[in-house]
């Protein structure tokens, strides 16, 4: 699994399809949606919350993609709103546990890919 | 050797800490501290201070709660520090009872690179997102990013921590410990 991560609107997804040669159509911001390329970790990790589940449990269901994307949050002033800051820091610590695992991990910045682990650094 | 590590929330910025300073210690003895800035008033502040106590456990820091005011602070020979974290101190220096503002936080950062033999200090990236410096936190973020700015240009080592792997801007090479 490689993660790929960096800030909103950084070309996460472009640099995911360049470097995979995956079309758009296999991409998925869906848990239960079978796509190699699986986006908007951020947003489930926000609806895994919502239920009142433990997003680190969809550890297992992640590490069997071939691309995760999730957005960096957590890099400005802290939330007034609880539930942000639970949220922030749930992604924050689901990233640290998959790039652990992940095989390489990417940040995208400014289109730009630097490989925080493995690839080609 | 000095070290500076800055992240968002909940990236690993305290165990890559933790990890440095264990290793600096190691290698040099002397007392192991951490200088804890966090005034827990809510349980969430509470929670938070038990997460890290318990990261921390079994690893030989010594805790040392220091809300503000470090310039005063008197220091064991030799000693090894992590400092966590500038955010905290900053918010407390500006607006804690007591607090001495801008001024005091960067003479405590400054006194304390002057007596510490090993130094790991904690930083907040909070510039990316969220209200800007024309807000009313705008003196916050102002003060942050001068010590903040302060201790990456006076530290040997400097890096962003992402997804807990540092990204380094500063590294003198063979003296940096594989983590």
């Amino acid at each position: 699994m490689i993660l790929v991560t960096g800030g909103a609107a950084q070309g996460k997804l472009a640099w995911t399809l360049a470097h995979s040669g995956y079309d758009p159509s296999q991409v998925t911001s869906r848990l239960e949606e079978d796509a190699p390329i699986l986006r908007n970790l951020e947003g489930i990790v926000r609806e895994t919350l919502d239920r009142g589940e433990d997003p680190m449990e969809l550890l297992p269901r992640l590490l069997g993609r071939e691309y995760v994307l999730c957005r960096e949050v957590g890099c400005g002033l802290v939330p007034v709103d609880p539930a942000d800051r639970a949220w922030r820091e749930a992604v924050g610590r689901l990233a640290c546990r998959l790039a652990e695992e992940a095989r390489e991990v990417v940040r995208l910045w400014c289109g730009l890919p630097v490989w925080l682990k493995g690839g080609e650094s | 050797m000095t070290v500076y590590l800055e992240g968002g929330s909940a990236c690993g910025k305290s165990r890559l800490g933790e990890s440095w300073a264990v290793s600096l210690h190691q290698r040099r003895g002397g007392p192991l501290l951490y200088l804890a800035t966090m005034e827990a008033g809510d349980g969430e502040s509470l929670r938070r201070v038990a997460r890290h106590r318990a990261a921390r456990a079994g690893k030989g820091f010594q805790t040392v709660e220091r809300p503000r005011d470090l310039a005063s602070l008197e220091l064991p020979p030799r000693a090894t520090v992590l400092l966590e974290d500038l955010g905290n101190l900053a918010a407390n220096e500006l607006y804690s009872p007591g607090g001495g503002g801008g001024p005091a936080l960067l003479s405590g950062l400054e006194r304390l690179f002057a007596q510490a033999e090993n130094l790991v200090v904690i930083g907040n990236a909070v510039f990316a997102e969220g209200p800007g410096p024309e807000g009313e936190l705008g003196a916050y973020l102002r003060a942050l990013s001068a010590v903040q700015s302060f201790c990456a240009a006076r530290c040997e080592v400097a890096a962003e921590v992402i997804c807990g792997i540092p990204l380094y801007h500063k590294h003198p090479g063979k003296e940096a410990p594989r983590l």
